[in-house]
């Protein structure tokens, strides 16, 4: 846990939660506490503990019972997740339908849910647009498809709540090991619920049964797409067809290999064929060889077998990916020759300073300072090599040498990243402020002017109360809206680059822990032996 | 100082020359820097814009709609700022207006079932403890201000007056017992009653009331619930 990371969690949470939740998550940060640790000086322990269930319920803190103390915890990775969340409903629209993207934003609003109740405020949704397309089965159907896909998943079900709440001896709930029961929620009844716009009662059937979305299975899904992307980028919108349904054959798993789907080419093309799209099918070879040729090579052939077993190669993919951002924040920040100077670098693992002002075509003093740059940023490293001139000790030369540890550096651009992101957090935070009072007078207009158009009023009474808000002030509510908006867009932005730069890592630290597994085992077998 | 019992190393680790660090003989050096470098230097290259499109407006409106949403739901706790006198009667008139919300429950009962049994609150102990001390506070003003002046001869009988403490167990009993006795009373007065409360108030607050915060309006007072930490309020 970095300090930035932990500035950044505390700014969204207040964004949020507000600041009692925003203090509890201070102290949550430093690690596990009970809870008499945990309420903030000054705050009200009343309000402590709303803001810890509030939490909890979003799946942002855990607790675990330790003797007769119950600690808490907090996941910071669940909270960064909360900046991806338009991310996510993204995806949902492009891949699923409406509904599913409703039900996610449902979930994502109120943290966990019942099924009843999803498909009662999905439903009244539905209903509002087109009374006529509401199907309340159809939602549910939407919903299984979510639950198969692994979007959706259960929260752990408490084994009885009611003996729980009356039993003063337990601390905590125990919970059942994790079953999904087939829900049984009557469709037909709140379809009529819903048609005779009755108010949702809360008294649902499935109340001990609730369902939270899964921040992990998103996250792998974003990745699908940004491999996907590339594809499309690297051929055309049949290559990223091609990928997709490759990756879509193993998204049932959370795919944390470096290699995944491994298919046979007639399988793939049948697989192809019924997907009807018959032109990709004909030219399905020359499509994969353009995928597993040149740099980015996603596709990546692991057998001969049954025309050729290919494979999605999404380590190297993500890595060259990560390579190019990295490359191209060089270049936005300091220029195209700085650039060149660590495309150089990358490429060949270690060069000296002779060879960097030779092939990079550049005048050896502005290369010189070009490495200085480099270096001083942290995106090249320097190595010192001590070699012997003469035959006899004592005469050595040093040379430096420069390269480019890349998980070094894409460690330091997360950090920059979030810092930046909790800049523009506190920007947010203060426009908000400034403002606070006028977008208070705004909202209640609106409020109001709504109740009124329900009432039937006349034009004349919508436009006296339109007038409430003088143009001076609609110019500065146009204004904060257009900075928030900005502001949002910059936020979306660096998590896009942060995501894809978390994912680097999380690929990389796997491949470490391969390695020194191995090595291990090799060392146990060599102590066998021995 | 510590090489100086060792004369011969001394030359070549004392100094060094230009040539070591790759500066030619001649060469311009830069000249001395006399101020701090500015705390938000220009950048040097201007940042590229941000990307715009039907997809990114989606996305910003989807965050949007999850901020404002947030901001409106039960989830989101204010805390009672007072820094300076005027924030907190800013803070505490948007309080008033809030309370309905955050009073919401947050999630249906069941909900709860899910937590550690700490945070659950207490639903009926808080409510019994609300209405005694809104009771206690109507019935301490409504008597046209008899009451305190009935108070304040008695403090002057017993002069020092003794502990705090006794004086105020003393006002709760007889504001209770007046309590019972104008039951009746009180709702006829209706709208009177109100008027006199914030009158009397003013000179409530040298009173049993100094111990609460300045900014409570009387009716709301006790929403607060726990009152561990909530004496001394900052003003």
């Amino acid at each position: 846990m970095s300090l930035q990371q932990n500035k950044l969690c505390c700014l969204i949470v207040r964004e949020l939660f507000g600041e009692v939740a925003e203090s509890v998550t201070h102290l949550l940060l430093r690690g596990a506490a009970p809870l008499n640790r945990v309420c903030p000086p000054g705050v009200m322990k009343q309000k402590a503990k709303r803001a810890l269930a509030a939490l909890m319920h979003h799946g942002l803190v855990n607790f675990v019972s330790q003797g007769s103390l119950v600690l808490y915890s907090i996941d910071a990775l669940a909270v960064q997740r909360i900046l991806r969340y338009p991310r996510y409903l993204q995806q949902m629209k492009d891949n699923f339908s409406d509904i599913c993207e409703s039900i996610i934003q449902e979930l994502m609003n109120h943290g966990r849910l019942p099924l009843s109740a999803i498909l009662f405020t999905v439903g009244c949704r539905v209903f509002a647009l087109d009374p006529s397309k509401l199907a309340v089965p159809e939602i549910e159907k939407h919903f299984k498809l979510l639950r198969k896909e692994g979007f959706i998943e259960q929260c752990p079900r408490v084994t009885d709540s009611e003996s729980y709440l009356k039993n003063n001896e337990e601390l905590v709930p125990s919970f059942v090991s994790k079953v999904v029961i087939e829900v049984d929620v009557k469709a037909e009844a709140i379809h009529e619920r819903i048609v005779s716009s009755a108010a949702d009662e809360g008294d649902h059937p499935d109340k001990n049964i609730l369902w939270r979305i899964s921040g992990s299975r998103f996250d792998a899904q974003i990745r699908d797409s940004i491999v996907i992307e590339a594809a499309v980028r690297k051929t055309d919108e049949l290559g990223g067809a091609l990928v997709k349904k490759m990756l879509s054959d193993s998204s049932s798993r959370l795919h944390q290999d470096p290699i995944v789907g491994d298919i046979s080419f007639f399988v793939l093309k049948s697989d192809i064929l019924k997907l009807c799209l018959n032109s990709l099918a004909e030219k399905l070879r020359d499509y994969l060889e353009v995928l597993q040729s040149g740099t980015l090579k996603i596709v990546r052939k692991i057998g001969d077998s049954g025309g050729g077993q290919y494979a999605i190669a999404l380590k190297d993919t993500v890595d060259v990916l990560t390579a190019y951002a990295v490359r191209s924040i060089v270049q936005e920040r300091h220029g195209t020759k700085a650039a060149r100077v660590f495309a150089l670098m990358l490429d060949n693992a270690f060069v000296d300073q002779e060879q960097i002002q030779q092939t990079a075509l550049i005048p050896a003093k502005e290369a010189k300072v070009l490495t200085y740059i480099l270096s001083e940023n942290h995106f090249a490293s320097v190595r010192e090599m001590r070699k012997s001139v003469g035959a006899g000790a004592g005469a050595m030369k040093s040379v430096y040498l420069f390269h480019v540890d890349l998980p070094h550096v894409v460690r330091g651009l997360v950090e920059r990243c979030e810092k930046s992101l909790g800049n523009v957090l506190c920007r947010k935070e203060a426009e908000v402020m400034d403002s606070e009072r006028l977008m208070d007078k705004k909202r209640r207009v609106d409020a109001l002017l709504k109740t009124l158009v329900e009432q039937g009023a006349s034009q004349e009474e919508l436009k006296e109360v339109d007038a409430m808000i003088t143009p001076p002030e609609r110019d500065l509510v146009t204004k904060v809206n257009y900075v928030l908006d900005k502001l949002s867009s910059a936020e979306l932005e660096i998590d896009s680059t942060l995501l894809l730069f978390q994912v680097y890592l999380e690929f990389d630290e796997m491949a470490k822990r391969k390695r020194s597994s191995t090595r291990g085992r090799g060392r146990s077998k060599r102590a066998k032996a021995s | 100082m510590g090489s100086r019992g060792r004369g011969r190393g001394r030359g070549q680790g004392g100094t060094f020359s230009m040539e070591q660090l790759g500066v030619q003989k001649g060469e311009g050096m830069p000249t001395a820097v006399l101020q701090p470098p500015p705390v938000f230097p220009p950048p040097e290259y201007r940042p590229l814009p941000l990307s715009t499109g039907p997809r990114q407006e989606y996305l910003i409106s989807a965050k949007r709609d999850l901020r404002s949403y947030m901001r409106e739901s039960p989830f989101h706790i204010k805390q009672r700022s007072a820094s300076n006198w005027l924030s907190g009667l800013v803070t505490k008139i948007k309080e008033d207006e809030r309370v309905r919300n955050e009073d919401a429950p947050m999630f249906s009962s069941c909900c709860w079932s899910q937590f550690p049994k700490e945070l659950i609150p207490v639903a009926e102990g808080g409510k019994a403890r609300k209405r005694k001390v809104v009771k206690r506070k109507k019935s301490a003003v409504k008597a046209d201000g008899t009451d305190i002046l009935e108070k304040l001869s008695k403090l002057e009988e017993t002069g020092d007056g003794g502990p705090t403490v006794e004086k105020e167990a003393g006002s709760d009993e007889e504001t209770d017992d007046e309590d019972d006795e104008n039951k009746d009373k009180k709702g006829m007065l209706g709208i009177e009653e109100e008027e006199q409360v914030e009158e009397v108030d003013e000179e409530m607050d040298g009173g049993t009331d100094y111990a609460n915060n300045y900014f409570d309006p009387g009716d709301e007072y006790a929403d607060d619930g726990d009152d561990d930490n909530d004496e001394g309020g900052v003003y």
